[in-house]
Order: C-alpha cells, then sequence, then structure tokens
C-alpha cells in the first residue's frame, strides 16, 4: 500500500511540476531566441596581453552603455577567458552599423584651446602647415601631432576650423573614470565626470592654472574635449577643480547632455578592443532556420513515439507519455532560467530526446528478460527498473559529463548545444526512469496492464515454456 | 535465444575493424578535412537571392572583386532556393560590401538574408587548440569513470572502440566533403559521450554475468551477453537515429552536416560495441589465470558449455532481431542451456547477493 501511495505521491509532485513548467514555458514565443535564430549581430572582441581584469570589466560596462543607447532588447555582454569580451546584439537592424560604435575605440583628449594655435580653413591646410599631405604621414612624424576639427556651431551659421596641435594633451580618456548626465539646481541638464586619481591631480592642476589665466586676464580659458579629432565641447573653466569631480554646465539640450556624457564614457575604453570574430545574421535567415529546427524536432519527436508504440504497445505509450511530460518539464526550465535559445541549443534538445526513450529501450527489455524467466507483470516491472537502472545511469553520466566538458571547451552557440544535452540527458533519468516506473506501477492493477500482449512484453510467450525445453533466455 | 560465437573470431574482427580505422585515419590526414573558418580564421557570409544564379557566376563575380580563393556553396533551405555560402580566408567589409551590391544588382538580394561571420586567425587557433583538449579531456573522463564503475581492462577497450567510431566520422566526413565547423566538434564529442553507451550496455550485462559464469570462457560469457543486449543496443540506437534523421531531412545547412556527423558515429558506435570493445576486453581478461584455465578447460573454443550448440545451427544469417523471436534451428539438448536456469534462477531470486547464486555452481551439473 505504502508503495502505491508513494508512487502515487511521485505522480502528484510530478503533476504540480508539469503545471508550473507548463507556466513558465508556454506560450512558447516569449523564449528569449539567440541571434542565429532571429537575427542580429555576435562579437568577440579581444583586449591587447596583459589587460588588467579591472580595466576589461570597464571596457564592458563601457560597450553595455553604447550597446543601451542603440535600444537593442536583450543585449548580453559578458566577458569570456580572461581577455575577451563576448557581445551578442539578437534582432537589431543594423548590424554593420552597430559593430561599427560597439568596436571604435576612440581617443579622448583634453587640450587647452590656447594651444592650438592658428585656425586653418581646411583639413588639408593643417596638414600642409605640418609639411605632410596625410594623416599617416603627419602619424609618422616625430613628437605629438594631431589635426582637429572644430565645428562652431554660433547662431545657426557654422563655421569649420581646423588646427594642427604639437603640444600633447595633459588629460586623455584613460584617466575618465565615469560620465552621467544629471540636472544642476536650476534643473537644467549637466553632464557630471569623475576622474582616477593621477586625472584628478592633472585636471586640478590644469583647471587651476586657466582659472588663474582668467583672474589674470579676464579672458574665459577653454578646454577642449576632443574626440578622435573632433571637438566636440568646450566649456570654460571658471575656477579650480579638484577632488576628481567636474561638472559641465551649459546651454545643453538634454541630448546634448547625453550624447557629451557617451563621449566621455566612450573615450574613457580603457584599452583597445579587436574583433577577433564576429557573425551577422539577417532576421530573415535565423526566422527561416528557427522553423527548420522546430519542424525537425516537432517530427523527430513524432517518429520517436510511433516507434515506442510501435514496438512496446502499451509501455510505448507510457514512454511517449514520459517524453512528452519531458518535454514540458525541459521547456519550463530553459523558459524558468531564460536561457537563450540558439540553434544548436535546440539540435540539442533534439537530440535529447532520442537520449531520453533510450532509458526506456533498456527498462522494458529487461522487463522482457524478467516476464521471459517467469515473473509476473508487476515483479518484472519493479525487477526490470532495477536492473536496468545501473546501465541507464551509467550511459547518461558519460554524456553528461562529455557535455561538461564542451561547455567549458566551447564558445558561442555550441555552449547552447552542450547546455541543453546535459541539462535535458539529466532530466530525462527523471522523468524516463522515475516517472516511468511510478505510472506503470500504479496502472498495474488495470487489466489492459496485466496483458502481456498489450503491455508489448508478448515476445515471452512462447518462452514462457520451461527453460530446459526451449533452451532461450 | 541464440548465440552468435562472434568471440571465436574475435581476432578476425579486431583485425579487420583495425585495418578500417587505420584507413579512414589515413585516408583524413590525406584528404586533409576541410577545415572551416571556425578554425583558421576567415570570412563566411551567406546571402540569398531573389533571382536564380549558378555558383559560378557567383564565384566569377567574388573573384572579380578581388577576394582570394573564395568557396562558393550553394545552400537550399534557410532563405529559399538561390541561397550561397561564400567563405574566403579573407573578405574585407568593402570587399564584402562590394559583394552585396554586385549581387543585388545582378540578381537582386533577398532583404534580410545575408549573415557574415567573420573569425580572426588567432582566435580560429585557439579554437582548434581548445578544440583538441576538449577531446582529450573527455577521453581521459570516460577512461576514468568506466574504471570507476567497471574496470581498467574495460575502459581501455571502450575508448579503443571510440577511436574505431570517430576515425570512421572524420573519414566519411572528409570524403563527403563537409566543411568542419565547431559545431563538427561538438558533433565528436557528442559521439564520445554516445557511442559509448551500447558498450556500457554490454559491458554492464558482462558484469554481471560473470557472477553467475562460473565454468564458461570468458569469451562464450560474453557472446551470451551480446546475444542478450544486441536488439536493446539496436533500438536505443534507432531512438536516437530517427530524431536525426528528421534534422537531416528537415533541418537547415548548418545543422544537417552536424546531424551527418551524428549519425555515422551513432552507428558505428553501436557495432563497434560488438566487434571492437568486446573483443579487445575478451582477448585482454582471458589473459587472467582464471578465464585462462577456462579456455584450456574447454579446448580453445569453449565447446563444452554455449558454443557448440550454436556453432552447430546456422549461426550466419542469426544476427539481430530475427534470430530472438524465432527458434531457428534445432537447439541441442545439454548445450547452451546449461547456462540458462542459472541467469533465471538469478532473476527470479533477485534480492539475494551477487555471490550465492554463482556459489551454487553444482546446480548445473545437476540438470
Amino acid at each position: 500500500m505504502s508503495r502505491i501511495q508513494r508512487d502515487a505521491g511521485i505522480l502528484v509532485l510530478v503533476a504540480i511540476l508539469l503545471g508550473i513548467a507548463a507556466y513558465f514555458a508556454f506560450p512558447l514565443s516569449k523564449t528569449n531566441l539567440g541571434l542565429d535564430l532571429q537575427g542580429g549581430l555576435a562579437v568577440i572582441l579581444q583586449a591587447p596581453e596583459g589587460t588588467s581584469t579591472n580595466d576589461i570589466d570597464r571596457a564592458v560596462t563601457i560597450i553595455q552603455n553604447r550597446v543601451n543607447k542603440l535600444g537593442v532588447a536583450e543585449p548580453e555582454i559578458q566577458t569570456q577567458g580572461q581577455d575577451k569580451i563576448s557581445v551578442q546584439l539578437p534582432g537589431i537592424d543594423n548590424p554593420e552599423e552597430a559593430l561599427k560604435i560597439i568596436g571604435k575605440t576612440a581617443v579622448l583628449e583634453f587640450h587647452e584651446v590656447s594651444d592650438f594655435g592658428t585656425p586653418y580653413k581646411s583639413e588639408a591646410e593643417a596638414l600642409a602647415a605640418a609639411n605632410v599631405d596625410s594623416e599617416a604621414a603627419l602619424d609618422a612624424l616625430e613628437g605629438y601631432h594631431a589635426v582637429v576639427h572644430w565645428g562652431v556651431d554660433s547662431g545657426g551659421a557654422s563655421s569649420d576650423q581646423w588646427f594642427l596641435v604639437t603640444k600633447a594633451p595633459e588629460l586623455t580618456g584613460a584617466m575618465l573614470k565615469d560620465a552621467q548626465t544629471g540636472f544642476d539646481q536650476n534643473n537644467n541638464p549637466k553632464v557630471d565626470m569623475q576622474f582616477e586619481s593621477e586625472g584628478a591631480t592633472l585636471f586640478a592642476e590644469i583647471t587651476g592654472r586657466l582659472a588663474d589665466t582668467y583672474k589674470i586676464t579676464g579672458q574665459y580659458e577653454l578646454l577642449a574635449i576632443v574626440l578622435d579629432g573632433e571637438v566636440e565641447s568646450a566649456p570654460r573653466v571658471l575656477e579650480q577643480i579638484s577632488g576628481g569631480n567636474a561638472e559641465i554646465t551649459g546651454k545643453f539640450s538634454l541630448d546634448d547632455a547625453k550624447n557629451l556624457a557617451l563621449v566621455l564614457q566612450t573615450g574613457a575604453l580603457p584599452v583597445e578592443l579587436t574583433s577577433v570574430s564576429q557573425n551577422t545574421v539577417g532576421a530573415v535567415l535565423g526566422k527561416s532556420a528557427l522553423n527548420q529546427a522546430l519542424m525537425a524536432g516537432a517530427i523527430g519527436l513524432l517518429l520517436i513515439m510511433v516507434f515506442m508504440v510501435v514496438y512496446y504497445r502499451l509501455l510505448g505509450l507510457i514512454a511517449s507519455l514520459a517524453l512528452i511530460i519531458y518535454t514540458v518539464l525541459f521547456l519550463g526550465i530553459l523558459n524558468g532560467i531564460g536561457v537563450t535559445m540558439t540553434l544548436p541549443g535546440i539540435a540539442g534538445m533534439i537530440l535529447t530526446l532520442g537520449m531520453a526513450v533510450d532509458a526506456n529501450v533498456l527498462i522494458f527489455a529487461r522487463m522482457r528478460d524478467e516476464v521471459r524467466s517467469g515473473k509476473t507483470v508487476g515483479a518484472a516491472t519493479s525487477a526490470g527498473f532495477r536492473k536496468a537502472f545501473r546501465a541507464v545511469f551509467d550511459c547518461n553520466m558519460t554524456t553528461i559529463i562529455t557535455a561538461i566538458i564542451l561547455f567549458w571547451a566551447a564558445s558561442g552557440g555550441i555552449k547552447g548545444f552542450a547546455l541543453t544535452l546535459g541539462v535535458g540527458v539529466a532530466l530525462s533519468m527523471f522523468t524516463a526512469v522515475l516517472v516511468t516506473r511510478s505510472i506503470l506501477i500504479l496502472l498495474s492493477g488495470w487489466r489492459p496492464f496485466r496483458n502481456l500482449r498489450l503491455l508489448g512484453l508478448h515476445v515471452t510467450r512462447e518462452k514462457s515454456l520451461p527453460v530446459n525445453e526451449g533452451g532461450r533466455l | 535465444m541464440r548465440v552468435i560465437p562472434f568471440m571465436r573470431y574475435k581476432w578476425w574482427f579486431l583485425l579487420s575493424l583495425s585495418a578500417v580505422t587505420v584507413f579512414a585515419i589515413v585516408f583524413v590526414f590525406l584528404v586533409r578535412l576541410d577545415l572551416g573558418i571556425d578554425f583558421r580564421g576567415g570570412v563566411r557570409m551567406q546571402i540569398g537571392l531573389e533571382q536564380p544564379a549558378t555558383v559560378d557566376e557567383v564565384r566569377s563575380l567574388v573573384t572579380g572583386l578581388g577576394v582570394q580563393d573564395p568557396v562558393v556553396q550553394s545552400v537550399v533551405g534557410a532563405s529559399g532556393a538561390n541561397s550561397f555560402m561564400i567563405t574566403a580566408e579573407e573578405m574585407t567589409a568593402d570587399q564584402q560590401q562590394q559583394v552585396e551590391s554586385e549581387l543585388n544588382s545582378r540578381f537582386t538580394v533577398k532583404a534580410d538574408s545575408k549573415s557574415v561571420e567573420e573569425v580572426g586567425a588567432s582566435f580560429g587557433k585557439e579554437t582548434t587548440n581548445r578544440a583538441f583538449l576538449a577531446v582529450a579531456i573527455a577521453v581521459i573522463a570516460i577512461i576514468g569513470y568506466l574504471t570507476f564503475r567497471f574496470e581498467f581492462k574495460f575502459a581501455i577497450p571502450a575508448i579503443v572502440a571510440l577511436i574505431h567510431d570517430v576515425g570512421l566520422t572524420l573519414g566519411i566526413y572528409a570524403a563527403s566533403n563537409r566543411l568542419v565547423t565547431s559545431a563538427t566538434i561538438a558533433a565528436i564529442l557528442t559521439i564520445l559521450g554516445y557511442s559509448v553507451h551500447d558498450t556500457i550496455i554490454v559491458f554492464d550485462r558482462m558484469r554481471e554475468n560473470t557472477h553467475f559464469m562460473k565454468k564458461e570462457t570468458y569469451g562464450d560469457m560474453a557472446d551470451l551477453s551480446i546475444a542478450q543486449t544486441m536488439v536493446r543496443s539496436i533500438n536505443t540506437t534507432v531512438c536516437l537515429l530517427l530524431p536525426l534523421v528528421a534534422i537531416l531531412v528537415f533541418g537547415g545547412p548548418t545543422l544537417k552536416d552536424f546531424a551527418f556527423a551524428l549519425t555515422i558515429g551513432v552507428v558505428t558506435g553501436t557495432y563497434s560495441s560488438f566487434f571492437v570493445a568486446t573483443p579487445l576486453a575478451v582477448v585482454w581478461k582471458e589473459r587472467e589465470p582464471r578465464y585462462r584455465k577456462r579456455v584450456v578447460a574447454a579446448g580453445s573454443g569453449g565447446e563444452i558449455v554455449l558454443g557448440s550448440s550454436v556453432l552447430g545451427s546456422d549461426g550466419e544469417n542469426a544476427a539481430g532481431k530475427g534470430a530472438f523471436g524465432k527458434t531457428a534451428g534445432t537447439p541441442k539438448p545439454g548445450a547452451g542451456q546449461a547456462v540458462q536456469p542459472r541467469v533465471s534462477r538469478k532473476t527470479t531470486k533477485g534480492k539475494t547477493s551477487s555471490k550465492r547464486p554463482a556459489a551454487k555452481g553444482a546446480k548445473r551439473t545437476s540438470r
């Protein structure tokens, strides 16, 4: 009696789990799809050798900021290994453009405008002043040389000016810790920035000097924020700013402030990142890959169930039921913890369908052995499960072990395959062994479940002769 | 049940299958696996066209834009019939754009049907190294696990069978001219984990049968174990082949290659369990003094116990399911049954310790 109670208990538990899983699993459309299934961009960025983890973490934060600006729904940015950053942007419209924004290694510098010297009307003129004809040649010159463009926007009429700067900037973006937008007392947008300790000292020094000049001459001194040779802003310096925290106020719109903050953040990217692997997938391509995979999965599931029912009859039906329970539980787990499904991930899931019924095949074969040796269905059921379990367990363990190794070694979509394979096989041991057994034991009193032919144990019929007459096992 | 004396021919199996494996591996080295950009670095571009184009047209167009040695394949499936996969070791962003715009002007590129994958050479090298490392670790882990659960003399034959499976998979993969991608490596690792299943099933039965069979030679015991487990091994394989076939037929191009590799590995994994792993384990185990004695006692072939009945009848065609359902030939009295009563006796009184029925060796003589 207590055994029946235990099995009933197990099934009630399974029913509850099934309900919870179904709640998380459906509708399937809420599954996070990897970019290989909905289109998008995946890129792996590599930092130069010897980059500290700290810098990598900062780079990740910065990339996150940039990506957020792109308005991607479910971006995934994470470090990979010691010196790589993996960026996944599913569902973006323009992967090429996004890649440019993310991968751009901007050079942010702070120049005193008084160091700029003579303005030129074109880039060529500025280059000519240094006796070179291209930027490449300029870079080759000894000492610091840079052409800076300043598009001054004065009352609608904009005037562009180019400068040949030969004095190295005292502050660079690397010394900047972070920047954000905020609002001042009058509720006007402003930009706050924070410097690293070295940067703070330098910044105090520079602002102190500029503020002193202002006090003496009565003329505002400007500190230009230059990103990639482009003057983004040139705030006036009114007083010395020490302590490493500065704010830029002025006639900004909120968008201007946000842009400037972004420029500052961009510039703070501590290391130069190079793309070592990138993958862009068109939306249509992803969609059709998804449909094909789902189709393959559904047909695979159907084929397995047909095979099981034809070969094992009622037992096969129970195994098919367990397989469906398995599928729902698995989807529930995947959607519940928000796993991003990739194409290899779905492939892994389809494979586990076949592996899940493997356990049933082994158990049912054992049951046939037991019935053949003269046992009743009930006794054969429990003996079959008990004896098959060791082989089932060992088989599944080897697959789980390789899945773990693969998960460790793989990158990108293949990790998804390893995950579904490992989790799926572990879960299948639960459904194919425990759930099937409980169902069978509970139903064992019912008449169809005592009929060997219906059960699919009919092979035993001719075998139930005394062994020494038939001579067969 | 018909017991086929496979183990009489163990050396024949071992030698011929090693020859096949060596041939496959040499073939792989000669033909050179077509390593995809995942390992060597490069660019892979897939693009769907509205109008029909031939591979040659696309290739000449791409070459015309200065891309060195592009590999152009026609891909059916993902986005209609006119999809092409262009792979090259180097294709700059500019060249990619030119390819797209040229294709667009001649064949009209389908919207949102382009995918580009770029892998740096150093990253590819890292992937390769990691793939080798992962395979090595998996092999060691499987040896470790099997040694822990069975014994070392079972673990090594299982791995040798896996070498056969993977060797053949790679050989056929290379022969069919498919590109090796990271998905292929995933398939190889899965084969390592899965192909050992059937070996475990036989070994599990051998582990069990050793307790009942105190007189029979190790080879006869192995033959019985194979006979007892072959159908179920084939069935588990069929259960995995069904979804694989579904992927092969309905899946997209990437999944197809993956399923192809797995299919070979799974099929080879089934027969190698019987014809590589088991014979090797038998050869090794029969060197142990206690089993050697039995071989000597049985007159080198184990004629006394299991074998004779089988040898006498049509053992040739008895493999597979048919042999189990029907009684082909007339089993000779005295042989064959000797083992069975004890096996069934044990299973009936399943709960007793495994030592006890084994100790009742006398039962056999009484029958």
